[in-house]
């Protein structure tokens, strides 16, 4: 190894041996979790071979299906409001420069990320427990509602920073090319804009699909999403079907994870 | 229409949600602490300050005129904190060098490694719990391990403890330390390290006196990061922590159930609330110079 | 600055490998150099030619693939950058962000484990130096970038160190002001008396500064002289083009002896040539000859032995730079006087005077 000169100089005794054991801590949970759910053994104390056993039971599961569609649906749901509404005030907070109540605007967006969920959870159940006395209405909207609230600012973020990099001169030229506001949007902001729209999007999905102190306080009966359902599971005995539902979880969010890093680095 | 009115027109769609799903909530909740309980949950209309009072005192049960601190209270307030505080300086000690790690590889490979950290962050926060459960149950990698290879004859109990919790808070969270800390030694000029080394540091004093307070901002951004969701952490010590390993989380949501003293949940999520607003007003102190001259440099 | 003093830098087979196997670059390639004490000893070359890494293996941030360092005789090959008695300045300066400008200066006492008192003594001594005593408290960001650049001097010069190493330390800085601390860092020179090896690209710089300069391409060492012997005695066609302004002619060597030449020019006539060491070339070869521009002598038309076109006038305050074509196709620069009348396109004659012509081993 010729080239150790370079860093050796400023290298800190311990460091890459500290930061790679920590990479090794961050994925051996996970790993265990993958290898096993296709252990033929319903143990962990021995290997029987490779199956999927857990899976096909999992998949068969009627009560699993159900919340992960229910998860799903509610996530592409709130996600896809969250982006909407996220890129709206994005495009009014970027735009135009300062203005009285940015402060105040910021601070309503971040709200979600900065108090406890356990808080916005418990103070969710008491005004919508008041909101279903009054009104009789007990269905999903009151989830789709409180998750489009707490992903709007993990959309916000990516659309945000998309639309601080771009130029807004190339709106203004498009103005000046006679195309009106609405065209000029259309034709150019939303086209450039697009990339940190998916991510906001991405993002806005995974934290739904993730969401579970919320949802554990807002759903009533027969509501339950997948993390609920792991949830109340988790507290008993786990089989290994549990291994088989989390790994295909792990997979979802992985996919997402993916899509919004790629989504992310492409250049305007 | 003018420039304002449109701002404002796209702004009311978020407005209207936050304001009617986040903000208005929490300002109910602090009206609530303020009120008296009702019998079977929720509340009476009627002004009363118990809720806050036996936030940290309670009366004597058969003399209501002697006051005493309510243990019980104090104890789940200073595990939560004790806790926040253990899982935040777990994740200093496993992120700081990880990101530094990642700050100094060379540019094309750093996504990657940032990536592999992001990774286990998006994943399903009961996933990563369970894999957790799986790793220290009694049954569990460790303890089969462990067993397999004659260490111990009998499993060591892991989970169900505030051990438990505090590894599973550290592993949940720790991505969170590692990012902002990256920001921050990324820009951290390499030229500085080699100026620290000329002139005779030692590469612990170059650490020290140079790596340290540049990664500063970071290491306090991290800090805020990883306390305050550990500080008001449900999910964790539900699952990992015993049914006596309680933290203000489980307290708060136990006055909404079984406990049936809404007031009293509203005055402790207040309480949680304040406890993250000293970590933020600690953050926004400890940054402000640094921006200031991030800003200049 | 007396030529008896020992060496204070001595280097010995230096050889620097970057990457491995088939990607491998000698960054520096077998360089033996000796740098004496007091003195200032430039590395001038292009990008790339190695001289900044021969700079870090000085000061330790690099070890060397083979070869040896000595500093005032002491092997400090093995010793890593905070075990040498020598100081960097750095490029861009590299000064502390978070330090003020006088704990940025006492950075190297402190480490060196100098007690407060002592510190504060030597800090404003340091100050008073580079005159900038009012600014102690400042953030480096707060200062210009010349006085970011003696501040960075300051720096490296606190500790005392027996060699201070700058890496093209005013290249960041705009025209005007790097005169300005080109004059400054020769004052701290000799106030200091302390050796410097002084990393650049930029000839003029070299020239300017130093008491000797090693001219460096690809890896080795081209030549090691004054800045005059450069000038006036290039060692080969490289070094001559490098530093200064050089035309180059085809000429024929008809005769050769204590170190004049003889040669036939394109245009026939004969003139005395000055002959470089280590040529081999006889009576006969074919040979390159080198001339600088001011001693190419520019008049009207059949003036001359040679006849030429201007192509290009240049005029540079004082002076006017002339390319020159001469009827063979060969390309010649010249200096003429303050604003003569020629224009691109007019004929001229040219004087090569003897003497003027050196003779460069092929």
């Amino acid at each position: 190894m010729a080239d150790t000169g370079r860093s050796a100089v400023t290298r800190i005794p311990g460091f890459t041996a500290a930061a790679l054991l920590t990479f090794v801590l961050l994925y051996v949970p996970i790993a265990t979790l993958v290898v096993y759910s296709f252990n033929a053994a319903p143990s962990m104390s021995r290997w029987d071979g490779f199956s999927l056993q857990w899976y096909e039971a999992a998949l068969q599961n009627r009560q699993v299906r159900e919340v992960a569609l229910r998860s799903l649906w509610l996530a592409l749901a709130a996600g896809t409001m969250a982006t909407l509404v996220a890129t709206l005030a994005a495009l009014a907070t970027v735009r135009g420069g300062r203005f009285r109540g940015r402060t105040m605007i910021h601070a309503l967006i971040n709200q979600p990320l900065m108090v406890p969920e356990i808080v916005t959870g418990v103070a969710l159940m008491v005004v919508f427990s008041v909101v279903r006395v009054r009104t009789g209405y007990d269905g999903m909207a009151y989830l789709v509602l409180a998750h489009t609230a707490f992903c709007i600012p993990f959309a916000y973020l990516p659309v945000r920073a998309r639309l601080e990099t771009l130029d807004p001169t190339l709106a203004h030229a498009a103005a000046d090319l006679y195309a009106s506001r609405v065209r000029a949007f259309l034709h150019v902001t939303l086209p450039l804009l697009w990339p940190g729209v998916l991510a906001g999007f991405m993002l806005a999905f995974v934290i739904s699909l993730d969401a579970v102190v919320i949802t554990e306080f807002v759903k009533s009966a027969g509501q339950d999403t997948l993390p609920t359902w792991m949830l109340g599971q988790l507290r008993r005995v786990v089989t290994p079907e549990m291994n088989a539902v989390a790994t295909l979880l792990l997979g979802v969010s992985m996919l997402a994870v993916t899509a919004f890093f790629l989504l992310s680095r492409r250049r305007g | 229409m003018t420039a304002a009115q449109r701002r404002w027109l796209l702004l009311a769609p978020a407005v209207a949600i936050l304001a009617c799903v986040a903000a208005g909530p929490l300002l109910v909740m602090l009206v609530y602490s303020f009120l008296e309980p009702g019998e079977f949950g929720g509340v009476r209309p009627a002004f009363s300050l118990d809720a806050w009072f036996s936030v940290l005192f309670a009366r004597d049960m058969f003399d209501p005129e002697i006051v005493e601190p309510n243990i019980a209270h104090l104890a789940i307030l200073w595990r939560s904190v004790s806790l926040a505080l253990q899982t935040t300086l777990v994740c200093i000690v496993l992120g700081f060098p990880t990101a530094w790690f990642i700050a100094t590889r060379p540019r094309g490979t750093r996504e990657l490694w940032l990536f592999l950290v992001t990774i286990p962050f998006w994943t399903n926060l009961l996933v990563r719990t369970f894999a957790i459960q799986e790793v220290i149950r009694n049954r569990g990698l460790v303890n089969t391990l462990l067993m397999q290879a004659g260490v111990i004859d009998e499993p060591i109990q892991m989970l169900y403890t505030d051990f438990a919790v505090l590894v599973g808070m550290a592993y949940v969270f720790l991505p969170l330390m590692v990012l902002p800390l990256y920001a921050a030694m990324e820009r951290v000029d390499r030229r500085l390290l080699e100026a620290a080394r000329d002139l005779y540091a030692s590469r612990w004093r170059m650490f020290r006196e140079v790596v340290l307070p540049l990664s500063r901002p970071g290491l306090v951004a991290g800090s805020v990061l990883v306390f305050i969701p550990a500080i008001g952490a449900w999910v964790t010590p539900r699952l990992l922590g015993g049914g006596r390993n309680l933290m203000l989380g489980n307290l708060i949501e136990l006055q909404f159930g079984q406990g049936r003293n809404w007031p009293l949940g509203a005055a402790l999520s207040m309480t949680l609330l304040a406890l993250v607003l000293v970590a933020l007003l600690v953050y926004l102190r400890a940054v402000d110079p640094d921006t200031r001259r991030r800003d200049h440099g | 600055m007396t030529t008896d003093t020992p060496a204070t830098v001595r280097v010995a087979g230096l050889t620097r490998v970057f990457g491995d196997g088939g990607h491998a670059v000698r960054a520096l390639d077998n360089v033996d150099l000796q740098v004496k004490g007091g003195e200032f000893f430039t590395l001038l070359g292009p990008s790339g030619c190695g001289k900044s890494t021969l700079l870090r293996l000085l000061a330790g941030l690099e070890r060397p693939t083979a070869g040896t360092v000595h500093i005032d005789g002491r092997d400090v090959t093995a010793l890593g950058p905070d075990r040498r008695p020598v100081n960097t300045v750095f490029q861009q300066y590299a000064l502390f962000p978070h330090l003020s400008v006088a704990d940025n200066i006492g950075f190297g006492l402190r480490m060196l484990g100098w007690s407060r008192s002592d510190r504060a003594a030597r800090v404003y001594e340091m100050l008073a130096l580079i005159q900038l005593e009012g600014l102690a408290a400042r953030r480096p960001d707060a200062l210009s970038g010349g006085q970011q650049q003696r501040v960075a001097l300051a720096r490296a010069l606190a500790p005392a160190p027996r060699v201070l190493l700058l890496d093209e330390p005013l290249s960041a800085l705009d025209v005007k002001l790097r005169r300005e601390m080109q004059d400054e860092l020769k004052r701290l020179q000799r106030e200091t008396h302390v050796t410097c090896v002084f990393v650049t690209h930029d000839q003029d710089e070299a020239l300017a500064l130093s008491d000797r300069v090693a001219v460096m391409r690809e890896g080795r060492i081209c030549q090691v002289d004054t800045p005059a012997g450069l000038y006036e005695a290039p060692a080969d066609a490289a070094v001559a083009s490098f530093v200064g302004d050089a035309s180059f002619l085809e000429v024929e060597l008809l005769d050769t002896a204590d170190g004049q030449a003889t040669v036939r020019l394109p245009g026939g006539s004969v003139v005395r040539a000055v002959l470089a060491a280590g040529g081999t070339a006889r009576g006969g070869d074919r040979v390159t000859a080198m001339v600088r521009p001011e001693r190419v002598q520019v008049g009207a038309p059949g003036d001359g032995a040679l006849e030429a076109t201007v192509e290009e006038a240049r005029y540079e305050g004082g002076t006017t730079r002339l390319r020159l074509c001469l009827d063979d196709g060969t390309t010649l620069f010249a200096r003429a006087g303050a604003a003569p009348a020629w224009q691109p396109g007019a004929r001229v004659g040219v004087t090569l005077p003897d003497g003027a012509l050196r003779v460069l081993p092929a």
